[in-house]
């Protein structure tokens, strides 16, 4: 796939005027002084210090020179050094920073160290203290500006290739015996060349500024040579008289330091396959207006006052480039006091998407319509304060990761207590004690020592218990688990379910708990639903799993090889892939894949049919089937 | 216990230890600078003008008729006693040149700093908390704008830039010298500041944006606390310790910034100071000024790298 | 065929080093699948690791086709490599994002020795089809596929090498379960087709099940118990064994509380004796008079045939209740 040039630079304006101007720049570099010279270094006496005229563009200086021909003819040095000092710093910096990578273990912080030292330094006085030993003069300057500029890029090159080499795909070629030149290459250099492009063109900017700086404090160029800078001294001292004179050259420094930043991260972004952008958005959409939908979302019924959770009609939309897209379609279910309820998908079924939803977290600029009601209260009819005070003392929510949802930076008593002060008004000490209870609860040992720890002290298994213990605080009605054992091994797991299941027992907590784990579900649970693509496919009491209708959870249970798997029969393969939420199917979002598809299936979604009234499924074969064999 | 002052102690000494060792680095350096001179240094000092007898004068107080040791003991001697060398110009000590304008100098680059984090961290936060998941994408354009520019100005051309529009335009401010003080001192200390404060704010917003993408945000908006509450005390400390980490560059920017800036304002500093001693060769001024501020620099790294070991969490040095 | 005898795997320098192998012993079989489970921390990585040449061994033996390949230096070389080959576990971080799939599994072809225009594109062709992809992937960057499909690529790009042996390092954990199921039914035609040996590495004892002929369980760095796959489900023999069968959840049966208590101590510091003493249900936390668990380290003991497990008490360990074996091939829905 070839880098689609036009397309891009099409698609960033700013991107090509950068790169334009650094073109002409060059061009003007090269050219002007070949052309121009005399023209600027004509004395006009009695011209002098002239504001702009028709004469001359932007005035005279000092000596009647027209400002504008010296401008332009100082182009060359005032770039052409530039270019020299940065290929000088590039040219250090790689060596150093590749040294860096190419050495063995022992010195390679010996020599990152010695960097991040030099880095510590303003490149400004590096430059003067070189200067000051060659002299005064662009050959100072220049050497002054390459040697401090090379030590930001080895920072960088170093960082890059030591954090490319830790990648999985070099560990990879180096298995697959790529030789180490080409390893640098090929991986390394060809994963770091964005970034490293950026990196020059910058150090390309600040040497154009810097060299300007030496030039303006009298370090750097001398006349009769001009840079930028040294207009910039002269055109200083006319200050008061035409300012012009000292604007022009500055507006030329900002100017042209800019584009080069510009370009060089336009450039980077060609070289990242990751960032070409071949077509947008494919698909079918269904495209609504947004009072459309919530002009149709059904009203709610509202019986059921024992019922902790109440989600009727849920689904969640999200605005994207052709139009709106729903993530979560139609999804209703309930959960009693005590009750635990699982929610089985895979990824891109909605499942997370629905907890947001009740939590009211759906991502910004994702909303959703139909109704949530907590505890008998419909969510959309709160004030933002009384959703709070609602939620944050009956719905806790226990995420997937433990090693990364708990804050580093504060110790856990904080982190345990201060629902409970919020919410509740409860004074820090009384928190903690209940605190101390709730971990004792939850099987940790040591309990009121851990509460002074950070997160990062503890292992996987006990910040997620940690997790639950602060979940449970404001004795919540309802608690949502979201994968809460998927990243702890399996032992672990036992004995969170364990605990899980002990909060409901003892404290009737009811349990909403998500997973893409099927049997994990089916033994904790006391009624599932699948989901499927953003809706739920099937609802059944978790006896009965293993005579699930729908077709694709019958699917799932035959890909999972359990421990009563027979071992010469080949697993249950699903053809095909999860539909991308942009991309659903019409009708049902399954029958891609499905044996029974047929017509209808293509045509229409299926409603979620309830059956014996615990039983619900959402599909046109299973449920034509079941209502014939009753009659 | 004795764990916690093991790992401390560990720490603090090894940082102590690159300080001494980087410190001595930068003596011979320095020092070696005069002799890298191309040619007879004591010509480059004195000038061709001169007869032998004063060139033998000057080449004995730059100290290069000595062997190389030999010189570096007694500077190194004289450096115990606060003393750095005579300038060869006025023949005033070096150590009463700088010192009236290091405090001038300092006053500067303090004020900046001061500034720029005053400036930099509320606006970045504020930004962040703004922009957070993609909203008002046009707020967010201009800032990204804004600060690319701005951060991209050298502070020179911004102290221009002021004087003209302050001082000479709207003759509002004084554009010269360093007094008074605190009128004087407003228009160096935004140019120093500017550029540093938009970089700054730049990468406070995006860690703040960072910070806030994290799971542990995520818990924390679970339990519907107070906006302020999930700012204070769960986004900032996080967003400190990155900006933290920085701190050490913006200092040695608004060193060097206000060693230029101090150029264009006539400020009686050290960049001022140091300017003049490398146009007339006055290398023991440029040794001493350059000594100085290299150490001033490492020391405020070393005290950078202290409070990070403090309020990082993740440097396993907090129990 | 691939035969480790006593191996040792340190990492890390000074205060930090960590014995994540402590003296394992392993065979592999020609056209088999040897099965190596454990949880974190307990070295399986490590073990593929040091294998395939990304880690020294610090003592013992590996021997290919009884050929001594102890040093690093021996597996780096080419004829290693030829021969043993690995799939990683991350699809997404496994592939290098700035390279064509022609090109990294043209890395794989001329480690083969390949040469030749049409020779390696034919080689190309016959690996992509083992994988069931086709051959338009050739031009395609990695961010273009799926996570499954990546990983088959990477299936790929081992076996263009031609490989006797593959160690696939939990290629499935990060997939959904419905490609999960794809992978390891490819994985089993592949060697139908092949004969090429795997060590299958993971953490799900289902997914071994399915997979292995004979099994080996890993606990903090040493093999605790070793049987062919019928053997170890229908009867384990070790403690730890015992409670990792127990704590899978399984369709259709009830929930039972977690068999293992505590935590897994800190690999740098493992506890005397035998290393699950602390946690073991069998062990003196609930016996008290068992101190030979805290005292001495328990030897591989044989309890029968090929059936090794190292625990004091091997034979009192319970049975497991057998589960019933259904036929899963549900795809027809019945009801």
């Amino acid at each position: 796939m070839a880098p689609p040039i036009l397309h891009n630079f099409r698609r960033a304006p700013g991107a090509t005027i950068a790169v334009v101007s650094v073109g002409i720049v060059v061009a003007v570099m090269i050219i002007a002084p070949l052309l121009l010279t005399k023209n600027a270094t004509e004395l006009h006496v009695f011209r002098a210090n002239q504001g702009p005229s028709s004469h001359d563009w932007l005035g005279t200086d000092s000596l009647g020179r027209d400002i504008l021909y010296r401008l332009v003819v100082a182009t060359r040095l005032s770039v052409g050094l530039a270019f020299i000092a940065a290929g000088l710093s590039a040219a250090i910096g790689f060596a150093l920073g590749g040294g860096a990578i190419l050495l063995p273990r022992q010195l390679r912080p010996v020599v990152l160290r010695f960097i991040d030292m030099m880095l510590a330094f303003p490149a400004l006085l590096v430059a003067i203290f070189v200067g000051a030993i060659i002299g005064p003069g662009s050959k100072g300057a220049t050497l002054g500006v390459g040697i401090a500029g090379s030590f930001y890029i080895a920072r960088v090159a170093s960082t890059l290739a030591i954090s490319v080499s830790n990648r999985e795909y070099v560990a990879a070629a180096r298995v697959l015996g790529v030789r180490r030149v080409a390893l640098l290459v090929r991986y390394i250099l060809a994963n770091t060349a964005d970034a490293l492009v950026i990196v020059v063109t910058a150090t390309i900017s600040s040497s154009i500024v810097f060299l300007s700086a030496l030039s303006f404090l009298g370090l750097g160029v001398q006349s009769p040579q001009i840079d930028w800078g040294e207009m910039l001294t002269q055109g200083v001292q006319q200050f008061y008289i035409t300012p012009v004179a000292a604007l022009a050259p500055a507006v030329a420094i900002a100017l042209t330091a800019l584009s080069f930043g510009f370009a060089g991260e336009a450039l980077a972004r060609l070289l990242n396959p990751l960032l070409w952008t071949t077509t947008d958005g494919s698909g079918r959409h269904s495209k609504k207006d947004l009072a459309e939908i919530l002009a149709s979302s059904v009203a709610s019924r509202g019986d059921g006052d024992e019922a902790v959770l109440q989600v009727e009609n849920l689904s969640v939309h999200v605005p994207s480039n052709v139009g709106v897209v729903d993530i979560v379609s139609q999804v209703s279910f309930n959960v009693a006091r005590g009750e635990i309820v699982g929610i089985v998908g895979e990824s891109g079924s909605g499942k997370t998407t629905i907890a947001n939803a009740i939590t009211q977290l759906i991502p910004y600029p994702a909303f959703m319509s139909g109704t949530v009601r907590v505890c008998g209260s419909d969510l959309s009819k709160l004030t933002p304060k009384q959703t709070d005070r609602l939620l944050g003392t009956s719905v806790a929510t226990v995420f997937q990761d433990p090693m990364s949802s708990l804050n580093p930076a504060l110790r856990l008593n904080i982190q345990l207590t201060e629902s409970a002060e919020v919410h509740r008004r409860v004074s820090r000490s009384d928190a903690r004690q209940s605190a101390v209870r709730l971990l004792q609860e939850v099987n940790i040992p040591a309990a009121e020592h851990l509460m002074r720890r950070y997160p990062h002290e503890l292992s996987g298994g006990m910040r997620q218990r940690v997790t639950i213990a602060m979940g449970l605080m404001n004795q919540p009605a309802l608690l949502i688990a979201d994968e809460p054992t998927t990243a702890l091994d399996v032992t672990i797991q036992a004995q969170i379910m364990d605990v899980f299941q002990e909060i409901n027992e003892t404290h009737s907590t009811a349990i909403v708990m998500i997973s893409h784990n099927l049997a994990l579900i089916g033994q904790n649970c006391h009624r599932i639903l699948i989901t499927y693509a953003g809706r739920i496919v099937e609802e059944l009491p978790n006896d009965r799993l293993s005579e699930a209708y729908h077709p694709y959870t019958r699917a799932l249970l035959g890909a999972v090889p359990d421990m009563s798997q027979r071992l010469d029969a080949p697993l249950t393969q699903i053809p095909g892939a999860s539909p991308d939420v942009h991309a659903r199917p019409a009708g049902c979002a399954f029958h891609p894949r499905c044996s029974l598809a047929e017509d209808v299936c293509r045509t229409d979604v299926p409603p979620l049919v309830d059956r014996e009234g615990v039983r619900k499924v959402a599909c046109w074969v299973a449920n034509r089937k079941l209502s014939t064999s009753r009659s | 216990m004795r764990d916690v002052v093991n790992t401390w102690g560990r720490f603090v000494a090894g940082r102590l230890l690159a300080l001494v060792v980087v410190s001595v680095g930068l003596v011979i350096a320095t020092f070696s600078m005069v002799r890298l001179v191309p040619g007879d240094p004591a010509v480059a000092a004195a000038g061709i003008n001169v007869t032998p007898a004063e060139l033998a004068t000057v080449r004995h107080q730059l100290g290069v008729d000595r062997p190389y040791f030999r010189q570096l003991i007694s500077y190194t001697d004289g450096l115990i006693h606060g003393n750095l060398g005579k300038s060869f110009i006025t023949g005033e000590p070096v150590t009463s040149i700088l010192s009236v304008r290091l405090t001038s100098s300092l006053i500067l680059a303090g004020t900046a700093l001061a500034l720029v984090f005053v400036v930099a961290m509320p606006l970045g936060l504020a930004a962040g908390a703004l922009t957070r998941e993609g909203r008002h994408p046009r707020t967010n354009t201009v800032f990204t704008a804004v600060t690319s520019v701005l951060g991209a100005l050298p502070q020179f051309l911004v102290a221009t830039f002021l004087a003209f529009i302050f001082a000479v335009w709207l003759r509002v401010l004084p554009v010269a010298g360093s007094t008074p003080p605190f009128q004087s001192l407003i228009l160096p200390a935004i140019a120093v500041a500017l550029a540093p404060t938009a970089i700054l704010a730049r990468l406070v917003r995006s860690e703040t944006l960072n910070v806030l993408a994290q799971d542990y945000i995520r818990t924390v908006r679970s339990k519907r606390l107070p906006a302020h509450i999930v700012y204070l005390r769960h986004v900032l400390p996080n967003v400190l310790t990155a900006a933290l980490t920085l701190a050490g560059v913006i200092f040695a920017n608004v060193i060097a910034g206000a060693v230029i800036v101090e150029n264009v304002f006539a400020r009686n500093g050290i960049g001022t100071e140091l300017v003049s001693a490398v146009e007339t060769h006055d290398y023991q001024v440029v040794q001493g000024t350059i000594l100085v501020l290299g150490l001033i620099v490492v020391a405020v790294n070393t005290f950078i790298d202290l409070s990070l070991g403090v309020v990082d969490p993740k440097s396993g040095l907090r129990r | 065929m691939i035969e480790l005898d006593d191996v040792v795997v340190r990492y890390g320098a000074g205060a930090n080093t960590v014995t994540a192998v402590d003296g394992i012993s392993l065979r592999l079989d020609a056209g088999k699948t040897l099965g190596l489970v454990g949880e974190s921390g307990c070295g399986k990585s490590t073990v593929a690791r040091a294998i395939v040449g990304l880690l020294p061994i610090a003592s013992g033996r590996l021997l290919v086709d009884d050929e001594d390949y102890s040093t690093l230096r021996s597996r780096n070389s080419p004829a290693y490599r030829r021969r043993v080959q690995m799939v990683f576990q991350d699809p997404y971080s496994s592939l290098n994002p700035r390279m064509t799939v022609g090109r990294a599994i043209g890395e794989a072809i001329t480690l083969r020795g390949v040469r030749g225009r049409a020779e390696r594109r034919r080689v190309a062709q016959s690996t992509l089809e083992l994988v069931e992809l086709s051959e338009s992937a050739m031009s395609r960057y990695p961010h273009q596929f799926s996570g499954g499909q990546r990983q088959r690529i990477a299936i790929a790009r081992a076996l263009a090498v031609g490989p006797q042996v593959i160690i696939a390092d939990e290629i499935t954990s990060a997939l959904d379960v419905s490609i999960q199921a794809t992978i390891l039914n490819l994985l089993r035609s592949v060697q139908r087709e092949t004969g090429v040996s795997i060590l299958f590495i993971s953490h799900d004892l289902s997914v071994i099940r399915y997979l292995s002929d004979t099994i080996a369980v890993m606990y903090l760095g040493e093999i605790v118990e070793r049987a062919a796959a019928e053997d170890l489900f229908e009867r384990p023999r070790h403690p730890y064994s015992n409670a990792l069968t127990r704590s899978i959840p399984q369709l259709g049966h009830d929930r039972q509380p977690a068999p293992v208590s505590g935590e897994l101590p800190d690999p740098r510091n493992p506890p005397s004796g035998c290393r699950f003493h602390i946690r073991c249900f069998m062990g003196p936390t609930q016996f008290p008079e068992r101190t030979i668990c805290r005292e001495e380290s328990p030897q591989s003991i044989p309890a029968e045939q090929s059936h090794f497990a190292a625990c004091h008490f091997a034979g009192l360990v319970p049975p497991i209740e057998p589960a019933e074996t259904h036929d899963r091939d549900m795809s027809r829905a019945s009801s």
